[in-house]
């Protein structure tokens, strides 16, 4: 693929403007720019059409069903496991073990009751007798009633309801679970182990029960509705985020077909601006480059039509100028030798006419030959030279046909193998250093000729330090029959350049000019892959 | 910005709005029996009294709440047929009792709250707190005359709820922490109170004073699906 034409390489005659998409004009005059919208109908994409909107489309769908399905499933998980977290049977279960405790401690407690009556009967004389806190305490110690609670924290105080004519100070009875009467006295009970394990049983029953009436109703719900909250939420995130993108990505879609669209129906020089990203930068940069060699192509094809009617002018001009210059020069040299010489006067007449006469007519014959060598361009013979050895036989040449200037040589390589034709080659490089000496005049001036090769190109560059061409004349000069050089021993033909240009556009390559006072270089691009065109602008 | 080219992504945020209807739906749905329960005429020395006991009607969760040792508080409120709970010219009674069941005692501390004689008081079994918080006696001498020849019935509504809170935020804290990140926030506002509650409504069939006395609670199966209550 060839390089897109650069746009600070300004090829006179083969420019190539450009008008980007924000706008700005690269032409010389200014023109509208072409507004892109991306609205124009050949931009509009139906949207059930569009590859980008389905993609989102499917996409969306798949991550929506995804989430809906994660959320059953999450449904679904957390009925099983609630089905696992409560059950009637351990809530009854833990019911009949509260019991159970219930039943063990009053079973201690009976125990201690059976033990402590004879104890408390022989101690009150019968139930006579009221006994002390101390002999109490002594007593439920020895009926066991650590089981109970710690003796230490059994609190003994009188028993306000006893009533000494109806009760007997051997009465035991128990007033509750932890308050005892025996006599006249009431012992408080500590909190013992088995109220400990109760309370902890009945904390967990409790608990078990609220989970068990709340799951169902309350706390499964809740969890699904938190989690599609969750989801609902980084899915409309997410999901937006992607359609806006979708969205932006169709619009700068719909700007680069509308921009194709303007290409082929408004403005050929329509270019794409540099701002694009991803693969939209790929694509418009892409055209910019197809645009751009369509472009130059079209430009070497008229000029290369141009050329050809330049050339048939030349071969009519030359036939029809050369027939009469024979016979003009014969009858002037007749004329000459028949005068007898009677008249001197009307002698030295007729040698001066014949002098002027035979100069104007070899000027004539001269300019018949360059139009004939301009219309019988020969087409290159392509094969396998050496860049750097034509470069220096010409720079050697013209040295010593320029003595007044320094010619010089340079190349980073000692050879720099091509495919061209040689001659012709040679023919165009003596041409551009001749054009350079005659410039310079005889000032003493710099003329470098130059050879770089680059990964895609040889680049050959003619460079000097003279006046430097006009700007008005510099989009010219390789013009046929466009000459600066209209006075002095040889004035031009305008012919030049214009063979040079040809020759190279034969050989596929770029001849190009860059000029401004003390600096004028003249460039010649052949690309190293690249086949050399016909001159009818086809490829060979 | 045009709606159709917006309407998709809008769709989602719209099927979601609708999703908590659809969750309460499902959650309040729940069919829950009629209980008919049959008042008494009683003489007492202000003149007849209508008395109707409700200690049958409380349902087994209500009942589970009382003797499950939460704290709970019930509230009672008979009213004619056709009026709003809570309308005060519909409200024919009112009682309102906090109750705490020892388990390992199996005592009752009861306190009547509205009333003029609100001292705690403990109660050894459930047949006297219901016949001082789940019976409804009512002396007033318009709906007196009015049942007296002709009976008729009444509404109430009962309500059991916990609130002795500390079990409840405990759990409510646990399945919190269960939770992650942002979930942990979000789950956490929509919770919500987790405490035990029921309401349901009791309809009341006032005998006339000259039928002979039937026994005080009838229950019998479901005739209308009622939603119950959210509370």
């Amino acid at each position: 693929m060839t390089n897109p034409v650069k746009p600070d390489e300004q090829q006179a005659g083969l420019s190539l403007p450009g008008r980007s998409l924000s706008g700005r004009s690269t032409d010389q005059d200014m023109d509208e720019p072409v507004a892109i919208t991306g609205t124009s109908p050949a931009s509009k994409v139906p949207w059930h059409e569009s590859w980008i909107i389905r993609a989102a489309i499917i996409s969306i769908v798949i991550i929506g069903l995804g989430y809906i399905s994660g959320a059953y499933f999450a449904w679904q998980g957390i009925a099983t496991i609630g089905r696992l977290a409560y059950m009637e049977e351990v809530e009854g279960a833990l019911g009949s073990y509260l019991e159970t405790i219930k039943a063990s401690h009053q079973e201690k407690q009976t125990a201690m009751t059976v033990k402590l009556r004879p104890a408390l009967s022989q101690a009150t004389a019968g139930g006579s007798q009221a006994i002390t806190d101390a002999e109490l305490l002594y007593l439920l110690k020895a009926a066991g009633a650590e089981e109970l609670g710690n003796p230490a924290e059994m609190v003994i105080s009188i028993y306000s309801e006893f009533s000494q004519g109806q009760m007997t100070y051997d009465a035991v009875k128990w007033l509750s679970r932890d308050q005892l009467q025996a006599g006249n006295l009431r012992v408080e009970f500590p909190k013992g182990k088995f109220y400990e394990q109760f309370k902890a049983t009945e904390d967990l029953r409790q608990r078990y029960q609220l989970i068990g009436a709340r799951l169902e109703e309350q706390i499964t719900p809740t969890l699904i509705q938190a989690s599609v909250t969750i989801m609902v939420i980084s899915f409309i995130l997410l999901g937006g985020l992607f359609w806006v993108y979708a969205q932006k990505f169709k619009d700068k879609i719909g700007e680069v077909l509308e921009g194709f669209s303007v290409w082929s129906e408004l403005d050929a020089k329509f270019r794409f601006s540099p701002g694009y990203t991803g693969e939209l930068k790929m694509i418009t940069s892409q055209f910019n480059a197809m645009a751009n060699e369509v472009e130059a192509n079209r430009q070497k094809s008229l000029y290369l039509e141009k050329i050809a009617s330049w050339q048939i002018i030349a071969r009519k001009l030359a036939h029809e100028i050369k027939n009469p210059l024979t016979p003009i020069q014969m009858m002037v040299s007749q004329l000459k030798r028949r005068y007898k010489g009677e008249d001197p006067e009307f002698g030295s007449l007729l040698e001066e006419a014949q002098q002027i006469i035979t100069e104007e007519v070899t000027v004539l014959r001269r300019m018949v030959d360059n139009f004939s060598n301009f219309a019988r361009l020969p087409q290159p013979e392509m094969k396998n030279i050496d860049l750097n050895q034509v470069c220096r036989h010409v720079t050697e040449l013209q040295k010593n046909a320029f003595p007044q200037h320094t010619i010089t040589f340079e190349s980073k390589t000692e050879k720099t193998p091509a495919w061209a034709d040689d001659d012709l080659l040679r023919q165009v490089l003596l041409n551009l250093v001749k054009n350079a000496g005659e410039a310079c005049g005889e000032t003493p001036s710099v003329i470098k000729v130059g050879l770089v090769t680059t990964p895609s190109d040889h680049l050959i560059t003619v460079r000097d330090n003279g006046p430097g061409i006009p700007e008005e004349a510099l989009g010219r000069v390789f013009e046929a029959y466009f000459t600066t050089k209209h006075t002095g021993p040889n004035p031009g033909m305008g012919l030049g350049l214009a063979v040079c240009q040809k020759i190279i556009i034969d050989h596929g390559g770029k001849l190009g000019v860059t000029s401004r006072p003390g600096e004028t270089v003249f460039s010649i691009r052949l690309s190293k892959d690249r086949k050399p065109i016909s001159s009818h602008g086809n490829n060979v | 910005m045009s709606l159709k080219r917006w309407a998709p992504p809008l769709l989602i945020p719209l099927m979601y709005l609708a999703l908590p209807c659809t969750l309460e739906a499902s959650a309040q749905a729940e069919e829950a029996k009629v209980v008919l329960v049959v008042a008494r005429w009683e003489m007492k020395e202000n003149g007849p009294v209508l008395v109707i006991p409700f200690s049958d009607a409380l349902t087994d969760k209500q009942k589970n709440m009382i003797t499950g040792g939460f704290t709970t508080v019930s509230q009672l409120s008979v009213r004619l047929p056709g009026h709003n709970a809570g309308t005060e010219p519909g409200v024919v009674f009112n009682s309102q009792c906090s109750v705490k069941f020892d388990a390992w005692e199996e005592t009752y501390d009861i306190v009547r709250v509205q009333s003029e004689n609100s001292k705690p008081f403990v109660s050894k079994d459930f047949t006297e707190y219901a016949s001082v918080c789940l019976t409804g006696d009512i002396r007033d001498n318009n709906i007196i005359k009015r049942f007296n020849s002709q009976g008729g019935y009444l509404q109430a509504q009962l309500t059991v709820k916990q609130t002795s809170a500390e079990e409840a935020l405990k759990i409510k804290d646990w399945l919190i922490q269960q939770q992650s990140g942002v979930m942990q926030s979000l789950f956490s506002h929509m919770l919500g109170d987790i405490s035990l509650h029921q309401t349901h409504v009791v309809n009341i069939r006032v005998p006339k004073r000259t039928e002979t006395s039937e026994p005080a609670t009838k229950q019998e199966p479901a005739v209308v699906p009622v939603k119950k209550g959210r509370g």
